[in-house]
């Protein structure tokens, strides 16, 4: 163990160059974020705000949105949306899949158009539930009707107590960007995957032990394809959420994001009763239910 | 009165002889429209009486001469061959002497060391009054003039000219021999000359002279003396990397003796591999690339290793912070075949014992140069050169601890030199380049526990020649060779397969054209060619390179030049750290060899009395199919693609700059003054919304000043002073909410953060100052000793080589991670 104190000596050394500092304040302080999930057959919620700049702290935007609409890919006006409480603009116009929309807004005396598309519709389905102890749950979903150069994300869900929870799972298909790029450490909370054939996929889910007791509880597989700068950004915000030194990027006049989505929504029952040491695999067919 | 009759009676011959001979050249002579042979025309002169003398071999007696006139006198015959034929006669009474005029002779030979023979490459011959050449890399030399009396002189810095007065009336051997002189140089070398061929293209660094810059850890270090330069600052301070102009680490080639070093430094990059003991020269481009060099974008450093002593054995060795060297020369036979062989290695492992640890945490690094040359004939010299260079880090001996990267570099050429005629030089080398990187750890999986064992390899197989052909005011250099590269990439996913198996080759091929135009416009013009084939891509690359330099006067020289450089190996790893673990690909049809071309204007001038030299370069430069790991791929944590054509991005970037360098000598005291700025864009693909942004590593404006003072020829003491403004980084600037939040209509406190604008905040602006002090004693009997002191970073701020931007209780800080200082040093370095 000789080697200790010179490494040691070596850290000292090396740690005493480091300086640390707060920079002054930076770039523009006043900039608008749009933020929600654009989907068929539900109304329209998007969260319209100001960024805060962490650079100048003690600064308050006062900022407002005006005239929000939507328009479609022509530049005709579809709806105009109205402000609801902490910073939501709704409106009740049924976007349809595979039409562009914009989200146009006054701020600062501009006009901010925010574009996205709605993903067309696809199929998906459980194949197989296999109970591998009281709190995994071994899932295998199909994924078919897909168009050409789909991007899909699967996160999971627990109903509890009342409760929405996001579960933890663990997937090793290659196809997947979790597992092609390496950069989400697993387990993951959200699967991401580019596909243009029908994929299946296995999904080890580590549900919450402590929901045991509830009676009225299932687990949700919700499965989204959604538009590319949407994938882009669910992807990073993951990456953020594991990594605390990666921000997302910023290449929009506006921050944040106007996702695009066609979701599906795949329920299934809990099987947490089940002797834990004995595996039974469960053929399961049924619809999906799409919101 | 006597002395006036003999004058009157000279004065009075010469005019009748005078008389006699105009008479005589007014003689008519028959002629046919016949062709005739040059004995014939001497025997129809033979014929009216007159007597005819001549070199018939010179002359060349079966030369047909067709005239143009029946009839003539013999004056106008006489004009007609001097015109038509360059052949001049001198009469004399009733003879004529026939001679080739302006016969041109050559003048060739080695410029060479006295006392070690070692040849010296790059010197400077001048004939007066208008002719001038440099010996080549292989320190030969060739000049053709017209028949006369000559004074050349012969100049190499850093040794005593020599001037030789000589009679050309035939081809000449002339090997010369110059004294190492005790005068002080500079650091870098750049000439502006006129009437020669041109050698501002590139700087040379000779390793002969003492480095009297105050140097981290003592150890001189030939990649770190090119730092000086302007358009090399890009690196960081105090490691062994050059960003040249903008470009990344990996764009540089670095040459060993015309052999590729493919991971030029040891690790982290404080040290280069190159041992100094071993060196004789650099020879660094950063534009203005002759043809002959390709394979790299940014830069061509071209090091050049001492071939051993001739007449003596000599041993020396250095000791520095780091590491402990020796090197031995001498004659194998004497003037016939020498050698140098010489070892480096780190010593802190050995004196610690960290590396005799049972644990078995071992770092250490080595390199081993040998060298032998033999000259069977005077028109031939055999080369064998051997390099083996060593890095290990980590620990292996605990099974379960197992965590190593080693990496190795080995590299053995053969060169043969052959002097076909005084004119015509030739160089062939056949060589093998082996670069080897290993990572071994202990993965652990969800029920598993393995060591994984990632070894890449690179290999280099190279045969090639080239040949310099001299004329009067003329150089042609041409060659080709073939090449095979072997890449084998380690597959992480399944340790026991390295199948992973690529093969390139390429055929190359150049052609090189320097001419001296007149007496003040000097260009190169030249064309290098490869067929490169890997896999199904078979392509032809052309890469043209063009220099065209004005001599305004003795001192002053201007130059515009366009290079168009292919980098055929991708290499994938930081920006701005040659790390040894970066994986070196083959370009392919989807990433296609990387491309650089390179606009340059240059002025280059000697100021008082040729003491001070002022360099001013302005270029423009653009590169493209470079790569870049994709936003989130991460070396340092491991974070890759399987596929590595999934970690990448392709782009291009933009690079304009302004260089200027100043050197005076003031002796005793010497400066160097060099000032760099750089505006760096680049673009790639769904970075900035595929917009041009700038380039994070290249500081705007960089200053570098030297200064070294001799008090006598012992003692000495330097500085270094250098300054830079801020690098640039993107840093968070906005919190927003969390899409999980907003989509879900979640009120939480959780939140997101976004970067500003991209490369948009500059970094703290950098400075250093370093001081050194060196003793050296002259060289006796008892060899001579050399002692170097001093402190890197005395007071300062140097670049950092790691920046973080964090988020603490949401608050932003920025953590720059530097070099510590100040950094002392202490060195000792003998030679017997």
């Amino acid at each position: 163990m000789r080697k200790l104190p010179y490494l040691l000596l070596l850290i000292c050394y090396f740690s005493s160059c480091s300086k640390e500092y707060t920079p002054s304040p930076q770039q523009e302080k006043d900039v608008p974020v749009i933020l929600g999930e654009i989907t068929p057959n539900k109304p329209i919620d998007i969260i319209l705000t100001n960024a805060k700049n962490i650079t100048s702290p003690n600064y308050v935007s006062s900022e407002k949105f005006s005239n929000v609409v939507l328009l479609d890919s022509n530049e005709n006006n579809l709806d105009t949306l109205t402000f609801q409480e902490n910073n939501y603009w709704k409106s009740n116009y049924k976007v349809q899949p595979n039409e562009n929309y914009t989200l146009q807004f006054q701020y600062k005396n501009n006009k901010i158009n925010a574009k996205t598309k709605i993903p067309s519709s696809f199929y998906a389905e459980i194949l197989e539930q296999e109970t591998l102890s009281n709190d995994t749950l071994l899932l295998k979903l199909t994924i078919e009707d897909v168009s050409d150069d789909s991007f899909y994300v699967v996160e999971c869900w627990q109903y509890a107590n009342n409760n929405y929870s996001k579960l933890s799972f663990l997937n090793n298909d290659k196809f997947t960007d979790n597992n092609k790029y390496h950069e989400l450490y697993s387990p993951y909370k959200r699967l991401f995957f580019k596909t243009s054939i029908p994929r299946q996929i296995t999904l080890k889910i580590i549900t919450d032990p402590y929901s045991i007791s509830s009676e009225d509880k299932f687990i949700e597989i919700r499965v989204k394809n959604v538009n590319y700068n949407y994938y882009e950004y669910l992807y990073n915000y993951e990456h953020q959420l594991q990594d605390e030194e990666f921000y997302l990027p910023n290449n929009n006049k506006y921050l944040g994001v106007l996702g695009g989505s066609y979701n599906i929504i795949l329920k299934t029952n809990y099987l947490h009763d089940t002797t834990p040491q004995i595996t039974d695999i469960i053929p399961i067919k049924r619809m999906p239910t799409t919101l | 009165m006597r002395w006036i009759y003999c004058f009157f009676f000279v004065i009075i011959s010469i005019v009748a002889a005078k008389a006699q001979h105009h008479d005589f050249l007014q003689k008519e002579i028959e002629l046919s429209e016949q062709n005739y042979s040059l004995q014939q025309v001497f025997k129809k002169l033979e014929e009216q009486n007159i007597i005819t003398a001549y070199n018939s071999k010179k002359i060349g007696l079966d030369k047909s001469v067709k005239f143009p006139f029946k009839e003539s006198t013999i004056s106008n015959l006489l004009k007609f061959l001097e015109e038509n034929h360059a052949i001049t006669s001198k009469v004399k009474v009733n003879k004529i002497i026939f001679t080739k005029s302006e016969e041109s002779y050559t003048i060739s030979g080695f410029i060479r060391e006295h006392g070690s023979g070692e040849t010296l490459a790059g010197a400077n011959i001048l004939v007066n009054p208008n002719y001038g050449t440099f010996s080549n890399t292989y320190g030969f030399y060739s000049i053709t003039l017209p028949e006369g009396k000559y004074q050349i002189n012969i100049s190499y810095i850093g040794y005593i000219s020599k001037k030789q007065t000589f009679i050309l009336n035939q081809d000449t051997r002339l090997d010369i021999d110059l004294k190492a002189s005790s005068q002080q140089l500079p650091e870098v070398i750049i000439e502006p000359q006129k009437n020669s061929i041109n050698k501002t293209e590139f700087n040379r660094i000779n390793l002969d002279k003492t480095n009297l810059t105050p140097i981290i850890f003592g150890t001189d270090d030939a990649i770190k003396r090119l730092q000086m330069i302007p358009g090399t600052g890009g690196g960081i301070t105090g490691f062994s990397d050059i960003a040249v102009r903008g470009g990344n680490v990996h764009e540089n080639l670095v040459l060993l003796d015309g052999v590729p070093v493919y991971n030029y430094n040891h690790f982290p990059g404080i040290l280069s591999v190159f041992n100094t003991d071993a060196l004789k020269s650099i020879d660094f481009y950063k534009g203005q690339f002759p043809a002959r060099y390709t394979g790299r974008l940014s830069s061509v450093t071209d090091i050049k290793m001492r071939e051993g002593n001739m007449q003596t054995y000599h041993i020396g060795g250095n000791i520095d912070l780091a590491t402990l060297s020796i090197f031995v020369e001498g004659p194998i036979i004497k003037n016939k075949a020498s050698f140098i062989a010489s070892g480096r290695r780190s010593w802190i492992d050995g004196l610690t014992g960290i590396g005799n640890s049972e644990e078995g945490f071992d770092f250490h690094l080595q390199d081993i140069n040998l060298k032998a040359n033999y000259s069977p004939t005077k028109d031939d010299r055999v080369y064998l050169s051997f390099y083996s260079g060593i890095d290990k880090l980590g620990s292996d001996k605990n099974i379960e601890e197992i965590e190593t990267l080693s990496w190795d570099n080995n590299i053995i050429a053969l060169r043969w030199n052959h002097i076909f005629s005084n004119k015509l030089f030739s160089n062939t080398l056949l060589y093998f380049s082996d670069f080897n990187n290993v990572t071994k750890s202990v993965a652990e999986s969800w029920s598993d526990k393995a060591v994984i064992t990632n070894k890449y390899t690179l290999k280099e197989f190279n045969g090639s020649t080239f040949f310099e052909y001299y004329e009067d005011r003329y150089q042609l250099s041409f060659g080709s060779g073939i090449q095979k590269n072997v890449f084998k990439l380690p597959l992480t996913e399944t340790p026991n397969n390295n199948n992973n198996k690529m093969s390139v080759w390429q055929w190359k091929s150049y052609i090189e054209n320097k001419i001296n135009l007149n007496s003040n416009i000097y260009c190169n013009v030249g064309l290098n060619y490869i067929f490169y084939h890997y896999n199904e891509m078979k392509k032809h690359f052309f890469q043209p390179r063009i220099n065209l330099n004005y001599s305004i006067n003795n001192n002053s020289n201007i130059s515009v030049s366009f290079s168009e450089m292919y980098q055929f190996i991708h290499q994938l790893g930081s920006y701005n750290i040659n790390l040894p673990y970066a994986f070196r690909l083959p370009a392919s049809e989807t990433f296609s060899p990387g491309i650089s071309r390179l606009y340059e204007l240059k002025y280059i001038s000697k100021l008082r009395q040729q003491k001070d030299i002022i360099s001013v370069s302005l270029y423009y430069k653009q590169q493209k199919n470079i790569l870049r790991y994709k936003p989130g791929q991460d070396i340092f944590n491991e974070q890759l693609a399987d596929d590595w054509k999934d970690q990448v991005l392709k782009g291009k970037r933009k690079i304009r700059g302004l260089e200027i360098s100043y050197y005076a000598d003031l002796s005793p005291l010497q400066i160097n003054f060099s000032y760099t700025y750089s505006k760096n864009k680049e673009q790639f693909p769904t970075i900035n919304n595929h917009q041009y942004y700038r380039n994070a590593l290249t500081p705007k404006h960089i200053f570098i000043f030297t200064a070294e003072y001799s008090f006598n020829k012992k003692h000495s003491i330097s500085t270094i002073a250098g300054y830079n403004t801020g690098r640039y980084m993107s840093i968070p600037i906005y919190e927003i909410e969390s899409i999980d939040d907003a989509v879900n209509h979640i009120i939480s406190d959780n939140q997101s953060y976004v970067y500003g604008k991209i490369n948009d905040f500059q970094l703290n602006d950098n400075y250093h100052v370093d001081f050194g002090y060196t003793f050296q004693t002259n060289e006796t009997k008892n060899g001579k000793h050399i002692f170097r002191l001093g402190v890197n970073n005395l007071f300062g701020k140097l670049a950092p080589f790691r920046v973080t931007a964090n988020i603490y209780d949401k608050k932003l800080n920025i953590q720059e991670v530097s070099f510590p200082s100040p950094i002392p040093y202490i060195s000792y370095t003998f030679k017997f």
